[in-house]
């Protein structure tokens, strides 16, 4: 079963905006209704319902960690049926979106098979990059990330995008908090130098 | 040493550390800006078809490992076996304490032989056994003298209370089988047999 990581504050204030995970649209009422075993009719409306709210968002997500677009669709896939079947054990502690984002995150990375990929730091990379340009739009900030490593992507992904704690991050991957700031940073560099 | 710690020199960073740390600053917030931005993307039009066909087929069952199963035995199996320990266990504190009024005793029952029967013949006894009570029977009859010795008198009845006990053995055997002491005796007593017959061949032979 999942051991779900509470979203900090600082993602409940994360940077993305206008994301359903944030707003969290989605009501106690739906939540009833996909639970609701009783009327399946209702209950599968409610589940696609709740899915189309969410979609989106999650698929990004998905797809921003796992870089291809069939092993983000399965990694989504899995993540709401997951969803779907342990929606009893969600308690409203934290936002509904929170909750789903985290499955949708682990089953990113189970799927990615990150063990070993966390590259060291380049040496070249200890020279002071140029700093970003100002007309830096969101799409090639996005290709940027895209060409970064697959372990430092993932990690910049949560950390920045997501708003994951480095120890939390550290938990779902299996690694050290430090391995998390490093690799953070690292990313940070790259980018700088990409899109410099 | 502890004087000169605070005599220790101080060296100026690099003269364009601070434009470094301002640019890193600088990128922070830029990157903090632009992430909003990021595109969304949108999954396949046929995943909740695939979704919804996983969630009608049923949850694979798992199968639970011995230890589990044993521990979630059902609760009346606990208690009666907890039953049963308290009831053995009073029984064992509790039973009262044999009396002379009630006793119980083993006996074992023999008949002598009737008049003008020969006693039959052990069942252990071999062809072995009987050459060499023949052989001694002959050698006591050609040398009597040498019979008279002290030490074959001893050996010849340490043989004959032996081939009673065996006799005795055989018989207890008849009536409660092949008890497992029963058996060890009579292995015994035929290893002492065959160790006094042998001494008291190649006693007569001297």
């Amino acid at each position: 079963m999942f051991r779900l990581a509470t979203p900090t504050d600082k993602h409940e204030q994360g940077p993305v905006r206008n994301d359903p995970v944030r707003s969290d649209p989605v009501g106690k009422d739906l939540v009833e209704q996909c639970r609701a075993t009783d009327r399946p009719v209702a209950q599968r409306a409610a589940q696609r319902q709740l899915f189309e709210q969410y979609k989106r968002a999650m698929f990004s997500t998905a797809y921003r960690i796992l870089n291809d677009y069939d092993h983000a669709n399965d990694a989504l896939q899995d993540a709401f049926v997951d969803v779907f079947r342990n929606l009893d054990q969600f308690t409203f502690r934290s936002t509904l979106g929170a909750w789903i984002k985290t499955i949708v995150v682990r089953q990113a990375i189970r799927k990615q098979h990150l063990e070993g990929r966390f590259l060291t730091i380049d040496e070249a990379l200890h020279d002071q990059p140029a700093p970003f340009r100002d007309s830096l739009t969101g799409a090639e900030l996005d290709a940027a990330i895209r060409t970064l490593p697959d372990g430092a992507r993932t990690i910049f992904l949560l950390v920045e995008v997501e708003g994951y704690a480095h120890k939390e991050v550290a938990e779902m991957l299996g690694i050290s908090e430090g391995t998390s700031k490093s690799q953070t940073s690292y990313a940070k560099k790259l980018l700088r130098q990409r899109l410099s | 040493m502890n004087d000169s710690i605070p005599q220790l020199p101080e060296y100026d960073p690099h003269p364009d550390l601070w434009a470094r740390i301002e640019a890193d600053l600088q990128a922070d917030e830029l990157l903090s800006r632009r992430l909003p931005d990021l595109p969304s993307y949108e999954p396949k039009a046929s995943l909740w078809h695939a979704i919804e066909q996983n969630l009608n087929t049923p949850e694979p069952t798992r199968v639970r490992p011995l230890r589990t199963q044993r521990t979630s035995r059902p609760l009346w199996a606990g208690l009666a076996a907890a039953a049963v320990v308290v009831l053995i266990g009073s029984w064992l504190l509790l039973r009262p304490e044999a009396t002379d009024d009630v006793r119980i005793e083993y006996a074992v029952e023999q008949t002598d032989a009737l008049p003008g029967q020969e006693p039959l013949a052990p069942a252990s006894e071999s062809l072995a056994d009987k050459r060499a009570e023949e052989f001694i029977a002959r050698q006591c009859a050609e040398q009597q003298l040498a019979c008279q010795r002290p030490e074959v008198h001893e050996l010849r009845n340490q043989l004959a209370s032996l081939t009673a006990e065996q006799q005795r053995i055989e018989r207890e055997q008849q009536i409660f089988g092949n008890d497992p002491v029963l058996v060890q005796a009579q292995v015994r007593i035929e290893n002492q047999r065959a160790e006094v017959t042998k001494e008291l061949i190649t006693l007569l032979r001297s």
